[in-house]
């Protein structure tokens, strides 16, 4: 599977505490304007059905049956830079994603919920916007 | 461990939508009153600030634009 990790965000993932035991799970959820969007959290428990989609060192990435499709063409980059500030995670195979970049829809797949409504509907926020 | 983690910073907030930006930019770059007064303040924060300043600035005016109506 190809997943790019770039070294500063390999850095800021151990940095976190990925190790031997702890690894950073990838998940897709319906959500944001462009029907996905990625839920990443650090986890230690492996569950029936994930397979490890990256590893490099103590930088493992876990994804679930439903996921692993959509990790495919996954780049994952860490910024300190206040506007697209901490981990960005963007998808090569993407052919549509919102403004703020948090979600997407590949070719191959349709969105699970439908776009549209701007920010609002979902991964930017749904609570914040007030949309 | 008890509860994942995440490491995506939470749920965004505070959208803009294209008509509020398209707004914004008429006002900034074409009204006649109100254009020099956004573009004297503008060069002046961009001298004076970082980039991270002017995002937190950006963010804190945002803020307390949704917050306090005046």
């Amino acid at each position: 599977m190809q997943i790019e990790v770039s070294d500063v965000a390999k850095s800021k993932l151990l940095e976190l505490g990925l190790n031997r035991e702890k690894f950073l799970r990838i998940g897709v959820i319906p959500g944001g304007c462009s029907g996905m969007t990625y839920d990443a959290v650090i986890d230690d428990v492996l569950e029936t059905g994930d397979s490890v989609v990256f590893e490099s060192g103590d930088v493992r990435i876990v994804s679930d049956q439903f996921s692993s499709p959509y990790v495919e063409g996954l780049s994952i980059d860490y910024s300190d830079d206040l506007v697209q500030s901490g981990f960005r995670l963007t998808n090569k195979r993407a052919v549509k994603s919102c403004g703020c970049g948090s979600s997407f829809q590949t070719a191959d797949a349709e969105p699970a919920v439908a776009s549209g409504g701007g920010c609002g509907s979902g991964g930017c926020g749904s609570g914040g916007c007030g949309s | 461990m008890k509860q994942p983690v995440s490491i995506k910073g939470g749920e965004s907030v505070y959208c803009i939508n294209e008509s509020q930006l398209k707004e914004s930019l008429r006002l900034a770059n074409e009204d006649p009153v109100s254009s020099p007064r956004i573009q004297q303040a503008r060069e002046h924060v961009e001298s004076t600030l970082t980039r991270n300043e002017r995002a937190a600035l950006a963010f804190l005016l945002i803020e307390r634009l949704r917050t306090h109506n005046h």
